[in-house]
């Protein structure tokens, strides 16, 4: 038997006089660690990387803040014509898309269900690089004013409604009255943003032009939460700096098409830009923060309470050590109160 | 012609705490010859264990120099003195001091797992039953200590004391823990160590054991009362 070896199984004997000790020393690691390791993951994922798409931290939801006589925010909200000025004639952004969020019954089904419905100008699945299952997803074709009556399916609903059927492409479905060819069924991978609200995944998409607001195209009054703004920022922008190019090209057309409604008169809009990410995370990256610190401050407990159990171990074994020192042990202090 | 196994010259122990110091050992001289059996007697706080943890490398004297079979251990590191420890001086304390999670056989053969060049499993085996024969207890190798009487474990003590062919063996108030039968087949067991030519250096409070010795000293407020001429004792 080695030395090493019989080291070992003197070391293992007395830790198997201290069941006790011993299992206190694991379970406490063992949980403290496993709950700092269940924490560093939520935070990988929540804060280094929350996100699927490509260049995300590039991608940008644009808030349309209308302040009152005060400077105080009223709504945050676009109007109909607002957005479609915005999106008309910014500069700041490589790409943008319009996004409205709705409802609606499939009435070509037998089972009539309510699906979440997504009204897209074709940037949007380009945006966040979405990859097809089968099919094509929105292109020119579809672009704004041009009321091709075309859907794009997600993969979902395809398996939900459709069974999966091999020629979705061939089918049609009906929506309000309007019938609509399917081009595309997304692929499984398919990450929705949801910017609007958490667990509300959109089962079918439409072009911009049939979105349900539609009615308010002329209403400068008007505002609706559901009309959404999402781009990717020029490289050479910060979001600040395009901020300030957009407020002045959003505000003045604004108060010049509300001059003519006294309640108005003094109101004025901020362009807001937040991050894909936070409109997404949102708060909870803050949580994730507090709870990594929760759980340090839980591992410095645990370590504080460890380094006593082993002091007061230790003090128990001063004797021993003592023994072993005597009979010529070294690497231990030699005690001289064996002889006292 | 005797051989000189320990010599003290001039040593000198002071404990200095915050206000007090306290000179436990004044000028001691000792020289113990080999097969000597000193006996170290004087009332309480005298000095004696002070003393025995010199002579046993557990502490260094403020003063003075002492030798171990002619080498100079005044100032030693910490692991030098632990190597002199292992190879020179086997210990036995009042308290015997043997590690309850071990075996008997375990526990003599400590020493020698601590040697600079670790025996074979087979000459530690042999070595181990050897000394247990010497003090009469190779019936118990594999007993735990506190399966055993207190006789029986400073016998045991007394054997692991042996294991590694010590210069001296220090022996503590051997007895001090012991009923009388038992403390005197202890006393027996190291007169017949003696016998065989063990040099052995003893602290004890029992006049009738400090007879035992051939030298006995007799300490008193950390200096030796009366020295006899020691070269002449053998
Ligand atoms: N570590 C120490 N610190 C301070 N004083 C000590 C220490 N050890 C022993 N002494 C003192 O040295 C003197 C001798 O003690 P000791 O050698 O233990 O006596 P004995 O073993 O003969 O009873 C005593 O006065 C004691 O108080
Ligand atoms: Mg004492």
């Amino acid at each position: 038997m080695s030395q090493l070896l019989y080291q070992q199984k003197q070391a293992w004997m007395s830790l198997k006089k201290k069941v006790g000790f011993v299992s206190t020393v694991v379970i406490t690691m063992g949980t403290t660690l496993g709950a700092l390791l269940c924490i560093l993951t939520l935070g990988y994922l929540l804060i280094v990387e929350p996100l699927p798409y490509p260049e995300q931290e590039k991608l940008y939801k644009v808030n349309h803040a209308i302040g009152d006589k005060s400077g105080e925010t009223n709504a945050t909200a676009f109007t109909y014509p607002g957005l479609i000025h915005l999106y008309k004639n910014q500069q700041v952004f490589d790409k943008t898309a319009l996004i409205q969020y709705g409802e609606d019954v499939l009435t070509s089904l037998p089972s009539q269900p309510t699906l979440s419905t997504g009204y897209v100008t074709p940037e949007w699945f380009a945006l966040l690089g979405a990859k097809m299952q089968m099919g094509r997803s929105f292109e020119e074709t579809e672009a704004l004013d041009t009321f091709n009556p075309v859907a794009v399916i997600s993969y979902k609903t395809w398996q939900d409604e459709f069974a999966s059927a091999t020629d979705m492409l061939d089918k049609k479905v009906s929506f309000s009255g309007v019938s609509f060819r399917v081009i595309g069924v997304l692929g499984e991978n398919f990450v929705e943003p949801q910017i609007k609200q958490t667990g509300r995944d959109v089962g079918m998409w439409f072009p911009w032009d049939y979105n349900l607001d539609v009615r308010m195209k002329e209403r400068w009054g008007n505002i609706s939460g559901a009309l959404t703004f999402v781009g990717k920022l020029k490289e050479s922008l910060t979001a600040a700096q395009a901020e300030q190019i957009l407020t002045p090209l959003v505000s003045d057309t604004w108060v010049e098409n509300v001059a003519s409604i006294p309640f108005f008169s003094g109101w004025s809009v901020n362009v807001e830009l937040e991050s894909l990410q936070t409109a997404i995370v949102g708060d909870s990256q803050n949580t994730v923060y507090k709870l990594l610190a929760g759980v340090f401050g839980l591992v410095l407990i645990a370590f504080a309470n460890i380094a006593n159990l082993f002091m007061s171990r230790t003090a128990e074994q001063q004797r021993q050590l003592a023994i072993y020192a005597a009979l010529g042990a070294k690497k231990i202090p030699p005690v001289s109160w064996l002889t006292g | 012609m005797s051989d000189i196994k320990i010599q003290m010259k001039n040593i000198s122990k002071v404990f200095e705490t915050d206000e007090l110091e306290t000179h436990a050992l004044k000028n001691i001289n000792i020289t113990i010859n080999s097969g000597d059996y000193v006996s170290i007697s004087g009332p309480s706080g005298c000095g004696k264990s002070t003393l025995l943890s010199i002579l046993g490398l557990l502490d260094m004297p403020s003063g003075g120099e002492y030798f171990i079979e002619g080498t100079n251990v005044t100032d030693l590191s910490l692991d030098e003195a632990a190597e002199i420890r292992n190879s020179k001086i086997g210990f036995i304390f009042q308290s015997f001091n043997l590690i309850d999670e071990l075996s008997v056989f375990d526990n003599v053969a400590l020493p020698l797992r601590y040697k600079t060049k670790v025996p074979s499993e087979k000459e530690i085996s042999d070595r181990v039953h050897e000394c247990l024969e010497l003090v009469d207890m190779s019936h118990r190798t594999s007993h735990k200590p506190n399966q055993l009487s207190g006789g029986q474990q400073q016998r045991i003590a007394i054997a692991r004391a042996l294991v590694a062919n010590p210069a001296i063996l220090l022996v503590d108030e051997p007895t001090g823990n012991l009923d009388s039968k038992s403390g005197d087949q202890v006393m027996d067991v190291l007169e017949k160590l003696n016998e065989c030519g063990t040099t052995i250096c003893m602290v004890t409070h029992d006049p009738r054991y400090a007879d035992m010795a051939n030298i006995q000293l007799k300490l008193l407020d950390g200096s030796i009362l009366t020295t006899p001429e020691l070269q002449e004792a053998v």
